[in-house]
């Protein structure tokens, strides 16, 4: 069967996670052979900001929700402002989305 | 005896929540801790029948179950013509699988989530009405009953979206849903009327005999697909899916996608083993393919600008619910092509396998959303972060389905989704480099979520909260498991559960 072939000849999840188990050891080896001296302490932990002071941790640092992919949604803006604003939440709309649907698939059955 | 309890187990699936759904509220009045036992233990009896049910299918083969005996006559004169009708085959053992393991799971995780509620005897009344309601969605071998089942999951659907009635978004919500449900439902035995007026049967093995394709036949097919779309939440019907997962109570809406997926069973039987070459399964396979399509790319941008939790995986829901359509939508195009019949048969399989990946991950992510709004009584994205200094558990049964949902290897999202690409890249390569971007699209809208909520410092409203309870935490486990399992073992599960539903389509036994 060809599902077989597929998700047997082709995909094993077992393998994947056994090669996952060894790229984990040899990650593990590597780290052991790092220098045994070294001590964390606040400064190697944060991160470096060109120079300046770290504010730390701060709810201000943390990106909401409705910032991430802001740059995504604003260059698609032609695309979801339509999208968004056909999602009235008034069930009178859905009832007319319905009737066109009907229509439209009656009308493709019918003559294609 | 034990033959008995196989050959009747269609109808104990179905008569056993139905029973215990009327006797909950009787025993509320002697004992609450009763009450909740013998909701359990209605759903455990169901359980013991789905597993007796599906045994003898997977091992023997299916059956059709006619209430009070006897057999179906062609012509109208057995004396059970008229009776009710049960199927238990493939699709009828993997759909009540699949409501099985979540009502399961939903329940245990309802135990706490709803315990600071009032009314929990309606509420376990109205759970176990639903499950039966889509049991015999999905049971059913007539056009009659299934419109009755059909009407009893969407009464108790609606009545447990509304459950939260302080909420005023859950009342709107389940007054939406119960608009349309009614209104699909009505055109639905419309539909019914045009098959009945002219055949003068209502079981699909008879219909699927007499069935020519003339134009009431036509009518009703775009009536019966347009339905079963709206039921399933398929673009451009979903309207009513965010409304509805999102004010629902968490554990509610682990079971209503599996409610929703109901349509979806119901509507691949309605276009293969109703209709199949009767009418012209090239144009209406593409139907079902625009419809998954849209499905998939609405539904992932959609949930790319939602700001509040539920809202986002119900957007994703839908997008989940247009691989399903597009894997059975190649398979019906390609019918009756013998060239392309073995890539038609292996999207209809991915289809049908993400129809029980999709329970799973899409129902534990919904636990998971319903843990955090429990925990923090927050829903907006923005108002949430850092939570995975406290949460550790539910952020990591998060991650579970969020790696599923996305399709990331090795989850079950991944296999079944990669059985979808493969086939409808040789029906279509651009179908399949859409599924494969809204798959991107996907794991970019979960990686927003996990941010939101379970990244950032760990300040003062992140120390109130706690972990999960243990019951909610049992749950999500559960779902978390199968997850898991069916991750390690697709191709067990596809040759074990998925290739008897797909050949179930074909005939009714």
């Amino acid at each position: 069967m060809i599902n077989q072939l597929v998700l047997v000849r082709e995909w094993h999840p077992l393998v994947l996670i056994l090669i996952g188990l060894i790229v984990g050891l040899v990650v593990y080896v590597i780290y052991r052979l790092g220098n045994p001296s070294f001590k964390e302490t606040r400064y190697k932990r944060e991160p470096f900001l060109s120079g300046n002071v770290s504010p730390g941790e701060s709810k201000a640092l943390h990106i909401g929700g409705s910032n991430l992919y802001w740059g995504f949604t604003r260059a698609l803006k032609k695309y979801f402002k339509p999208l968004v604003g056909a999602h009235t939440g008034i069930v009178n709309d859905y009832l007319y989305w319905f009737i066109i649907t009907i229509a439209i698939v009656m009308v493709v059955l019918y003559f294609v | 005896m034990n033959i008995d309890i196989v050959q009747h187990s269609p109808a104990l699936i179905l008569a056993v929540p139905l029973l215990f759904a009327f006797l909950t509220p009787i025993v509320a009045r002697i004992s609450e801790k009763g009450r909740d036992a013998i909701f359990f233990l209605g759903l455990f009896i169901m359980a013991f029948f789905v597993s007796v049910m599906a045994y003898e299918v997977y091992t023997v083969g299916g059956w059709s179950y006619v209430f009070g005996g006897g057999t179906v006559t062609p012509n109208g004169t057995g004396s059970s013509f008229f009776r009710i009708l049960f199927v238990a085959d493939g699709i009828s053992a993997m759909a009540s699988i699949t409501l099985t393991i979540s009502a399961i799971g939903a329940a245990i995780y309802s135990y706490k989530f709803m315990e600071h509620d009032t009314g929990l005897n309606k509420f376990n009344t109205l759970f176990l009405l639903m499950i039966a309601g889509v049991n015999g969605m999905v049971l059913t071998g007539d056009l009659f009953n299934l419109f009755v089942w059909f009407e009893v999951a969407s009464v108790s659907s609606a009545a447990l979206i509304a459950f939260k009635n302080y909420e005023g978004e859950a009342v709107e919500a389940a007054l939406k849903y119960m608009i349309l449900s009614v209104v699909a439902g009505l055109f639905f035995l419309l539909s019914i009327g045009f098959l009945y007026g002219q055949y003068g049967v209502l079981n699909f093995q008879l219909l699927a005999e007499n069935i020519t394709g003339t134009n009431l036949d036509k009518i009703a097919l775009t009536i019966l697909v347009v339905v079963l779309a709206l039921k399933a939440g398929a673009v451009p019907l979903h309207f009513i899916i965010p409304d509805a997962y999102s004010m629902a109570p968490g554990s509610v809406t682990a079971v209503l996608v599996v409610a929703s997926q109901a349509g979806l069973w119901v509507l691949f039987r309605v276009v293969f083993t109703l209709y199949g070459l009767a009418v012209n399964t090239f144009t209406l396979g593409w139907i079902v393919i625009v419809l998954g399509i849209l499905s998939m790319f609405i539904g992932v941008t959609m949930a790319l600008v939602q700001k509040t939790v539920k809202r986002l995986m119900a957007y994703h829901a839908i997008s989940q619910t247009g691989y399903m359509l597009l894997g059975v939508g190649v398979g019906l195009a390609v019918l009756g092509q013998p060239e392309m019949d073995i890539y038609g048969r292996l999207a209809m399989e991915g289809g049908i396998f993400h129809i029980i990946n999709h329970a799973m991950y899409k129902g534990l992510l919904f636990m998971t959303a319903g843990v955090i709004i429990y925990e923090t009584g927050k829903r907006k994205l923005d108002e949430l972060g850092g939570l995975g200094h406290s949460m550790k558990w539910t952020m990591v049964f998060f991650m579970i389905g969020a790696l599923a949902i996305a399709g990331i290897p090795p989850f079950n999202g991944f296999a079944s989704k990669l059985m979808i690409y493969k086939s409808v890249y040789s029906f279509n390569p651009l179908l399949s480099i859409i599924a494969m971007v809204v798959s991107i699209l996907t794991l970019a809208s979960f990686v927003k979520v996990f941010h939101s909520i379970f990244m950032g410092p760990k300040d003062e409203s992140v120390s109130k909260t706690t972990e999960a309870p243990k019951p909610m935490l049992l749950g999500m486990a559960i779902l978390a498991g199968v997850v898991i399992l069916f991750s390690l073992f697709p191709g067990l599960v596809v040759s074990t559960i998925v290739e008897p539903a797909v050949e179930a389509l074909g005939v009714i036994v």
